[in-house]
């Protein structure tokens, strides 16, 4: 039954301890001191989101929000440190690319504006292999960059 | 939108002109080239001008500081895309409308086969980066 009047918090902010937000913040401050490449893709997005206008005889270069969640959900996802810093870069018609290269092999991931992502392996400039990121299983949401990051 | 058409009396001798994004561009092979991304326009209708109708000095003081791609013609229809002219979608202040088009494939590739297209037109060797006046190139 939904209650008529709101009763007191169980717990009201003042009782939550301090210690939780502090550690969730030191969590995070670790994950990116262990994956440097983390801050600057980041601020790419971000920039890329805030600069995004139509330039006409150019292209549409708002990108769309649900892009945007995937390359970060993407980002969150890949937790492999060990990487360059990639290149977000705009694509007209509110997508984005991140791109990782490492010598002759480059790993590419595509956010759509319906949220879809597709990853493409690449060796000499050639595509070796593309396909849908499946979020479900984040093995293979960076089997890409691994790949490349292998000598 | 694609290209509803192919606008044929676009000779395949013709060159289009890209306007590049500064990140749209890499170096591979120690040779500069445009990235795929300049050609993977997701409603498939990438922008381009048609260089003779428009000059290259226009375009620069319309996009100062962006670089341009030159892309013959005859290599977009190779790889299977169409050109079509969009004159209702060139920028305001140019001097002929008529001078801008679209490329991309007629029917909508999936997105893998998109970029396989792109890449391949890119990175042809006919595929020239005209930069900047060095004054505007920041």
């Amino acid at each position: 039954m939904t209650p008529l009047t709101a009763s007191a918090p169980a717990l009201s902010s003042a009782d939550v301890p301090k210690f939780y937000t502090q550690a969730a913040q030191l969590e995070k401050m670790t994950l990116a001191d262990s994956a440097p490449w983390l801050y600057s893709a980041l601020a790419q997005l971000w920039e890329l989101e805030q600069a995004g206008a139509i330039l006409p005889g150019v292209g549409d270069f708002r990108i769309a929000d649900r892009a945007a969640m995937t390359a970060r959900l993407l980002f969150s996802l890949i937790n492999v440190t060990d990487l360059p810093v990639p290149i977000v870069s705009p694509v007209s018609g509110g997508s984005l690319s991140i791109v990782w290269s490492m010598g002759s092999k480059e790993a590419k991931f595509a956010c759509y504006p319906d949220g879809q992502a597709l990853y493409f392996r690449c060796l000499d400039d050639e595509v070796l292999e593309d396909g849908t990121v499946d979020f479900i299983k984040p093995d293979s949401t960076r089997a890409a960059v691994t790949w490349m990051a292998q000598p | 939108m694609p290209p509803s058409r192919d606008d044929l009396e676009i000779s395949d001798d013709a060159s289009l002109l890209r306007v590049l994004l500064a990140k749209w561009i890499t170096m591979k092979g120690g040779r500069q080239r445009p990235t795929s991304d300049s050609l993977l326009d997701t409603n498939f209708e990438n922008s381009c001008f048609v260089e003779g109708e428009i000059t290259i000095i226009e375009i620069q003081s319309l996009f100062p500081g962006l670089s341009i791609a030159r892309l013959r013609a005859g290599l977009i229809r190779r790889e299977g895309f169409a050109i079509e002219r969009r004159p209702e979608e060139a920028p305001l202040r140019c001097s002929n409308p008529a001078a801008h088009v679209v490329i991309g494939p007629v029917v909508p590739l999936d997105r893998g086969s998109y970029e396989r297209v792109a890449r391949t037109i890119v990175k042809d060797l006919s595929v020239a980066i005209l930069h900047p006046p060095a004054a505007e190139n920041y």
